[in-house]
């Protein structure tokens, strides 16, 4: 057990030296404090920060997060002639890169909200909260895959980057296409749950359900913003974002176990 | 001046005097005390026209009480009229009658007639203050009255299907009445007009309403000053009149996905100033109403601030406030004829070199996901997601398919609060 | 002490190893030659578990690896190429490192340490002092050589495997190391050490493994290998196989 817990000493204490990672903190700190200044409303300046950190933090997580573990590799070769289990590395490695991210952003978002009193409703800031570390946990766990699958560190950065096009960006222009092409069938449905399949939309909509989104959505709104508020609905989302976590993590664990060093 | 011309000018004086006296004593009328155990249709029947009735504490029973000459009804704390759910409580059928301080209920749900509180038809001079209605069908039903006052009345009601359940206050063809300071919940429409005019609904609240907290149509020449309407199932709704005044009301927290802050449709030549829509699904919904006048209201926290169908034409927008709304100006179509100015958009991020307080660009406040929705709704569930802010931005630089003249030509660059 | 049985390693398209099977006996020293890409490397990295052979056995001490860390306590590692991770500085690698070695110890107490109940430093030869608290990335090729090497010997492993240890070294501190090692030999350690060297080697080793393409060319004793081809130098001896295999 201490093995893990000096490899995380070091590894936390890496991440934390990162200039990427205050720089998250700095950015979505200055970010809400100016929109708190300009606009004054806790709910909005939540708003706009839940869309930046939807857009930044998986990219963030993404990009520093690939080039922080093939860089690693040295540390990994130091450690792995050790008498320390690679799961031991992996865990240390993992929480080294994805911790210090979560951290930074998470203080960055809720310090100027908290300081400045702006917070009408705590239950939606917990759950931007969440949903922003989630992401940075699950970015982590998919740059951790690249970078362990790919040999290759440009083409692991270029995967990376690519896979954030495509769950940012790209996802919600095929749903869009999607409804367009199947306009004759009923598709609230279908529609949303494709949303739910991606862990960005999930945690925007997770969030957006305790503003506006429930009402305007129509009889499917109103009966998914019953279902996220009850315990079972909260369970099912908290068990996807697990899931998307798990899963990629679980590839880089696969890739990472057979690798050579 | 002869003693025989002063003599008869006492008399004359004295004369007049006497007729002023008799008359003064006729109008006066008689004063009854009425207790719950008397037979109180027995006491209108016995009563003068210019008698006042005191109810004193109690329940009165009895339905379809008719009041057939002018009376003044009083009731002291706790005088109740209570209908049994038989049919109508209270029928007013002459001029001049005043009802204050009486409870009224039990007016009975029925679906052939429309059973009210109080009934009346065809009558001037109305007066109905201080009031409390509770659990009725209809409250106050006036068909075909002038120059009515409701003023200062409690309604409510336990609707619980609009199909079983009455309005609250009633207008049918009427005029000059006098809607002011009541409030209204639990009915199917809080306040329904039909074929009303010069009415004046002021300072009234009607919330937790079935339906409509107000519904009026084919009412020219209204106003509707100082209300509140909040929690009602489907908002506001007004069609088909002329020359409305609609200022300094409050619509808010109208959530649902038919529900409407206020809902115009055919409104022409009308005026819709000063009020606040706050966290409505839709905050205003124009549809087919020409020659508005919408200022000095403020969008808050609104699903829809404003939707403005391509089928109005010649609206003015000026000095309005948007403010986190998801939405906040939808339309359908590429067509506008309507200006926009001097309205704040906090979306907008504009720049003002000349610093006249104005941005130096015009700004476009429809978002082309908006208009998206309009046509795939479920793709409302990308909302406020990257892909959608980007859409968004090219369809401000380079618009395609929303209308391009649909602009705000001087936005304003600091809200005006 | 360590028997590598049809060990076989495949990178891509290239074959590193092919059925490799050699001894490293206890309390000698080895010398493991060949040409550039004969597996020399990746044979040392199978032994320590960095690489995962195709197949193949490892066994110490007569028992298989079985992929165990904590086998590794019995080995000190000197890598080729000194790759450390910049942001530590000399000192926090060392103390990284002998915390993590530590904590396994704790877990498995019967692994030896060597020397007994000392703690093994190079400090005479390589003063780390005024380095320990320089960050690891401005430092010197040869300076990280010689962090790599005092890394190997405070493990206090029984055997040390060194991937080309004075490559970088300066003469002088070139010859302290080997000096190190006749001391260590001399005592009775097991070392598997590799080089391009061969003069050293000839110094330093009884034992040779001569890898070929892939394959074990030649196993045995050093002197054996001399007598076979009649060379007194082994880099002779060595050129004449090559020319043999060439032609």
């Amino acid at each position: 057990m201490s093995q893990i817990l000096t490899i995380l000493r070091h590894t936390l204490r890496d991440g934390l030296r990162s200039r990427v990672v205050y720089g998250l903190g700095a950015f979505f700190a200055l970010a809400g404090w100016m929109m708190l200044r300009l606009g004054g409303d806790g709910g909005k300046a939540l708003l706009s920060l839940l869309s930046l950190s939807l857009a930044l933090v998986p990219l963030v997580s993404l990009t520093y997060g690939a080039s922080h573990l093939y860089q690693a590799r040295r540390f990994i070769g130091l450690m792995l002639a050790q008498p320390v289990p690679r799961h031991t590395v992996f865990l240390g490695l993992y929480a080294g890169l994805s911790l210090p991210l979560a951290l930074a952003w998470a203080v960055g978002v809720a310090l100027p909200l908290l300081a400045t009193g702006a917070v009408q409703d705590p239950q939606a800031l917990l759950l931007l909260l969440t949903a922003g570390v989630s992401l940075a946990l699950i970015f982590s766990a998919i740059a951790f895959w690249v970078s362990m699958a790919v040999e290759n560190r440009l083409k692991g950065l270029g995967l990376a980057i690519g896979s954030w096009l495509a769950l940012a960006i790209g996802w919600d222009g095929m749903v869009l296409m999607l409804s367009y092409q199947l306009a004759d069938y009923p598709l609230e449905g279908p529609v949303l749950a494709l949303c739910l399949a991606n862990p960005i939309d999930l945690a925007r909509i997770l969030v957006l359900l305790r503003f506006d989104l429930g009402a305007m959505m129509g009889y499917t709104g109103a009966v998914f913003r019953l279902f996220f508020q009850g315990n079972l609905g909260i369970a099912l989302a908290g068990l996807a974002l697990l899931l998307w976590v798990a899963l990629p993590l679980g590839m880089a664990w696969r890739a990472f176990s057979r690798k050579d060093f | 001046m002869s003693r025989i011309v002063l003599l008869e000018r006492a008399r004359q004086v004295l004369l007049i005097f006497l007729l002023l006296a008799s008359c003064a004593l006729r109008a006066e009328g008689r004063s009854w005390r009425v207790r719950p155990s008397d037979n109180l249709p027995a006491v209108v029947k016995a009563s003068a026209a210019g008698d006042t009735l005191r109810l004193q504490s109690g329940v009165y029973h009895g339905d379809s009480l008719r009041i057939d000459h002018a009376l003044t009804l009083l009731g002291d704390a706790g005088a109740v009229l209570d209908g049994g759910g038989g049919g109508h409580v209270l029928m007013v059928r002459a001029h001049g009658v005043t009802v204050r301080g009486l409870v009224l209920r039990g007016a009975g749900t029925s679906y052939r007639s429309d059973h009210a509180a109080l009934l009346a038809e065809g009558v001037r001079a109305l007066v109905v203050e201080n009031c409390r209605f509770e659990d009725n069908y209809f409250g106050i039903y006036l068909a075909r009255c002038a120059g009515a006052r409701v003023k200062g009345n409690t309604l409510s009601s336990h609707g619980e299907r609009e199909s079983s359940s009455g309005n609250g206050i009633h207008l049918w063809h009427c005029r000059q009445v006098d809607i002011r300071d009541n409030s209204i919940q639990g009915h199917r429409d809080g306040i329904y007009l039909e074929f009303g005019r010069h009415l004046r609904i002021l300072g009234n609240h009607s919330r937790n309403n079935l339906r409509y907290g107000l519904h009026f149509m084919f009412s020219d020449s209204c106003q509707y000053v100082g209300n509140e309407f909040d929690g009602n199932g489907a908002g506001v709704a007004v069609m088909y009149s002329r020359s409305v005044e609609m200022r300094a009301n409050h619509f808010h927290d109208n959530w649902g996905p038919a529900s409407y802050g206020v809902l115009l449709k055919e409104i022409s030549d009308s005026v819709i100033m000063g009020n606040t829509f706050t966290r409505n699904t839709t905050g205003l919904h124009v549809e087919a109403s020409n020659r508005l006048q919408v200022g000095r209201n403020r969008f808050l926290r609104n699903g829809w601030a404003l939707r403005l169908m391509a089928n109005s034409s010649q609206g003015v927008y000026e000095d309005n406030v948007f403010e986190s709304n998801a939405f906040d100006v939808a339309t359908n179509g590429r067509q506008n004829d309507s200006r926009f100015q001097r309205n704040y958009w906090d979306r907008h991020r504009g720049y003002d070199l000349d610093r006249d307080g104005f941005a130096d660009e015009a700004y476009r406040p429809v978002s082309v996901f908006s208009h998206v929705v309009e046509d795939q709704s479920p793709a409302l569930v990308l909302l406020r997601g990257l892909f959608v802010d980007l859409l968004d931005a090219a369809e401000r630089a380079f618009p395609l398919l929303t209308p391009t003249s649909l602009q705000d030509t001087r936005p304003l660059m600091r809200s005006p609060l | 002490m360590i028997q590598v049985e049809q060990l076989a390693k495949r990178f891509g398209h290239v074959e590193a190893l092919k059925g490799v099977s050699v001894n490293v006996p206890r309390g000698q020293v080895s010398a493991l030659i060949g040409p550039n890409g004969s597996g020399k490397t990746t044979l040392m990295k199978c032994l320590l578990g960095l690489v995962r052979p195709d197949s193949g056995l490892v066994r110490l001490e007569g028992l298989p690896m079985d992929g165990d860390p904590l086998r590794r306590l019995w080995m000190g590692y000197m890598p080729q190429v000194p790759h450390y991770p910049d942001n530590l500085s000399v000192g926090e690698v060392l103390d990284l490192v002998a915390s993590v070695r530590l904590a396994a110890r704790l877990r498995c107490p019967h692994a030896p340490h060597w020397p007994q109940d000392e703690p093994e430093t190079l400090d005479g030869i390589f003063p780390m002092g005024e380095l320990l608290g320089r960050r690891l990335r401005g430092l010197s090729g040869g300076t990280l050589q010689r962090v790599g090497a005092e890394l190997a010997w405070r493990s206090g492993a029984p055997l040390l495997v060194l991937d080309e240890p004075t490559a970088g070294l300066d003469p002088v501190a070139s010859s302290h190391l080997k000096d190190r090692l006749l001391e260590d030999r001399a005592r009775g350690r097991t070392v598997l050490i590799s080089s391009h060297v061969l003069s050293d080697l000839q110094e330093l080793a009884e034992h040779l493994i001569f890898l070929l393409d892939g394959r074990v060319h030649y196993e045995g004793s050093l002197a054996g290998l001399l007598e076979q081809t009649g060379e007194p130098r082994l880099e002779r001896a060595v050129a004449r196989i090559m020319r043999q295999e060439a032609a």
